[in-house]
């Protein structure tokens, strides 16, 4: 199954994806998706070559075109256009661009580990330097994702990114425990474990409540880089949101006792509170924490949602499109053992 | 006016359509693109999310309901068939 996906996967990233295949009528969302799906695809695809290194040869070529269009102007541009300056063409600049660089950093620094002598690792390296040098600068240690708005789950890719470098400096490695620290602290909810969907700039204190969709996103992120945080966040997920119907498993968005809300476009549609979102990325947790039930439940319901179909030798989820097909391969094939 | 009970030709006929249906169904919408539609609706999504939330319907229907459904319907025809002396 895996393997199936992530051909179609592979095919997806070759032919490309533009950003008015998406739907939204945001203009900032469709660029989003499109950057997401490269993004994704990477990452699963980097995941299916270390669990079955006799498909690095077919599927690492599928792994840098990704890069290679993340990297692209076309794609980097929604966070130009945000912040109103290039996200690479501005590294020794002050504003976060946790949107653009987190994201990215994790694909260059897990493709690193894949492939050491990575074309991309003096990137790799000077965004590195970025992120830390603007985590250290920044009142609340945070990276801001777009100017005036920042998010744990941004954070958590670029921390994971860090986390994977962070043998090379004193610096990477202190700043690294210390953001580490305030996901244990400051921006986790202390009666549920899930973090903060979003915080202040200035002050770190939350913004929009702990939920599912930011907690199990982040749990994936980090575990690339440390299993300590990652498992607390996934273990919050599964004992205050996980459930089941008919052996059909769920996440809920938010924990009981507090209002559901109708959801957004971090959740998807809340249906009876359950968060598509949610139980996807937390398909991730379980696989990478060992939790077979869980994980069994989950891919049932994201089978019968997801309604896969085989095509020669690729499969893909109906109700997936390219970027559903690409969370879908990375949540899947996400590794117990960090690459 | 009591409506006879249905035969098994009936049941089968009715349950191999709804199992048909869904198949030839996920085959036709393999080839539009939804999810997009249902995280983040557009202008120009009501036809896509109407479709898409009738197919899921009918599909949660016939994986998780029509098993029971089916086996349900044979029992009580096979109950039936006792009574009456009937077969199919």
């Amino acid at each position: 199954m895996a393997t199936a996906l992530a051909r179609e996967v592979a095919a997806t990233v070759q032919r490309g994806v533009s950003a008015a295949e998406f739907t939204s009528d945001s203009d900032l969302f469709r660029h989003e998706w499109q950057f997401g799906t490269y993004q994704m695809a990477a990452l699963g695809l980097l995941q299916v070559c270390q669990e079955h290194p006799e498909l690095r040869s077919e599927l690492l070529p599928a792994v840098e075109r990704a890069i290679e269009k993340l990297l692209s102007v076309e794609v980097r541009s929604f966070d130009a256009r945000s912040w109103r300056e290039d996200p690479l063409d501005s590294l020794d600049g002050p504003n976060g661009h946790a949107a653009y660089l987190g994201y990215l950093n994790l694909v260059l620094s897990v493709h690193r580990r894949a492939v050491p002598a990575s074309r991309f690792a003096a990137l790799n390296d000077r965004i590195t330097v970025a992120l830390v040098r603007r985590i250290r600068n920044s009142p609340a240690g945070i990276l801001e994702t777009y100017p005036g708005e920042a998010y744990p789950v941004d954070n958590a890719a670029a921390l994971a990114s860090l986390l994977l470098q962070a043998g090379k400096t004193e610096a990477q490695r202190a700043c690294a425990a210390s953001m580490l620290e305030r996901y244990r602290t400051k921006w986790c909810d202390p009666r549920c474990g899930l973090i903060y969907q979003s915080v202040g700039v200035r002050d770190g204190q939350p913004i929009d409540r702990a939920r599912a969709s930011g907690s199990a996103l982040a749990a994936y992120f980090l575990s690339f880089g440390e299993r300590e945080v990652s498992r607390q966040l996934f273990d919050a997920v599964r004992t205050q949101l996980a459930g089941s119907i008919f052996g059909f498993g769920f996440v809920d968005e938010y924990p009981a006792g507090s209002a559901r809300g109708r959801g957004d476009i971090d959740s998807g549609p809340l249906i009876f509170g359950m968060s598509p979102s949610g139980t996807g990325f937390s398909i991730a947790g379980s696989r990478v924490f060992g939790d077979r039930e869980l994980f069994v439940s989950l891919t049932r319901t994201a089978n019968l949602i997801g309604t896969p179909v085989s095509r020669g030798d690729r499969r893909l989820f109906v109700t997936g499109g390219p970027l559903g097909n690409a969370i879908m391969l990375a949540m899947l094939t996400a590794q117990p053992t960090p690459p | 006016m009591k409506r006879p009970p249905p035969s098994l030709r009936c049941i089968v006929i009715e349950t191999c359509v709804l199992v048909g249906l869904q198949i030839a169904l996920t085959h036709l919408l393999a080839r539009a693109r939804l999810l997009e539609h249902l995280l983040a609706p557009g202008g120009g999504s009501l036809v896509a999310l109407a479709v898409t939330v009738a197919f899921l319907l009918l599909r949660v229907g016939v994986i998780v309901l029509l098993p029971g459904w089916f086996l349900a319907r044979i029992w009580l025809w096979a109950t039936d068939c006792r009574g009456d002396g009937r077969r199919f």
